[in-house]
């Protein structure tokens, strides 16, 4: 064989192997590109999905925030309108404060008068109650003699009507006695009669009280018959007693007169007994 | 035509080293467009035809 032939030989081999040795190793090591490829689009694909996505999110939160900003915005022109009602409300109370407080100060002052007023008035209330307590002792006082004086004039009245029965009773008597004068022919002019005296009428009474006796000139008795009744001083009535038989205890004189009750004195005695309370006197036996 | 072709044929030579080599070369090819079939088969080739 040639030496060229033989060179070649030997440069094929080399070759060869070098081929072969290249291939294995991008066999072996090189990365799949199509695999690569496919992967790389797919996460093209998803990526821009997600694009999309986070674009229609990014749409969609921007139309938001549109009307969010739209709705704020007219909240705040809502707002600014309601401020502006409020500014002109906070300045029409403020002039409104401004006149209540110059009208507080205007009451303050009437308040300070008033004040004074009422501590006069009431030195002066203090005043007219002492007046008035002391007018209310005086109105009790004067009440008091006016009921007294009522009283009495009730009294009066009272005997005043009586003298009055008795004026109409006398009256009657009067007209039957003169009536009776007339027929027994007596003169009815009571001028005749005048410092004559008159004879003790028909009346009938008891001892209420006895005195002396013990010492003593004259003894006197209290009887229960007086001027009503027609005594008059010098009329001398009987003392008798009553029981199982009457007995005459003595004979008195009228020497003093009230209305119902008269003192006598004793001018002649029983020698059989005392006179005593309870005893009967009369006029005629 | 050389005139040795009317002479009786020699007898063929005994495969030798060269030989040998050019039989591991051709081994070497082989296996190397295996490798270039194996990449190019990722990729989805195919033979023309096939």
């Amino acid at each position: 064989m040639h030496f060229v032939g033989k060179v070649l030989i030997v440069v094929q081999l080399v070759l060869s192997v070098c081929f072969m040795a290249f291939a294995g190793a991008v066999y072996a090591v090189k990365e799949n590109w199509r695999q690569a490829h496919a992967t790389l689009s797919e996460s093209h694909q998803r990526l821009g999905q997600e694009k999309q996505t986070l674009e229609q999110e990014y749409e969609n939160a921007k139309n938001k925030s549109a009307q969010d900003l739209q709705t704020a915005q007219n909240e705040a022109a809502r707002l600014q309108a309601e401020l502006k009602t409020e500014q002109d409300k906070v300045q029409t109370l403020t002039t409104q404060l401004q006149a209540v407080r110059a009208e507080r100060e205007k009451l303050l002052a009437y308040s300070d008068i008033n004040d004074r007023e009422a501590k006069e008035r009431r030195a002066e209330a203090l005043e007219q109650r002492e007046i008035n307590l002391a007018l209310h002792a005086d109105r009790d006082a004067k009440r008091l003699k006016i009921t007294e004086l009522e009283d009495n004039l009730f009294e009066q009245q009272i005997q005043i009507a009586k003298m009055e029965q008795k004026q109409d009773r006398v009256l009657t008597e009067l007209a039957l006695w003169r009536k009776a004068a007339r027929f027994t022919g007596l003169d009815p002019d009571p001028r005749q009669y005048v410092g004559r005296q008159d004879p003790p009428p028909q009346v009938y009474g008891k001892i209420v009280n006895t005195r002396g006796g013990q010492g003593r000139d004259e003894d006197y008795v209290e009887i229960s018959v007086g001027s009503d009744d027609g005594l008059e001083k010098g009329h001398e009535l009987y003392v008798y007693r009553t029981g199982d038989r009457g007995q005459y205890m003595g004979k008195i004189r009228v020497v003093y007169l009230t209305a119902d009750r008269a003192v006598g004195v004793v001018t002649s005695k029983s020698k059989t007994g005392q006179i005593q309370v309870g005893d009967n006197v009369t006029t005629q036996l | 035509m050389s005139p040795r072709s009317s002479d009786p044929q020699p007898p063929p030579p005994d495969p030798n080293i060269w030989v040998g080599l050019l039989f591991a070369a051709f081994a070497a090819l082989v296996t190397g467009c295996v490798f270039l079939v194996l990449e190019l088969s990722r990729y989805g080739w195919t033979a023309a035809g096939g």
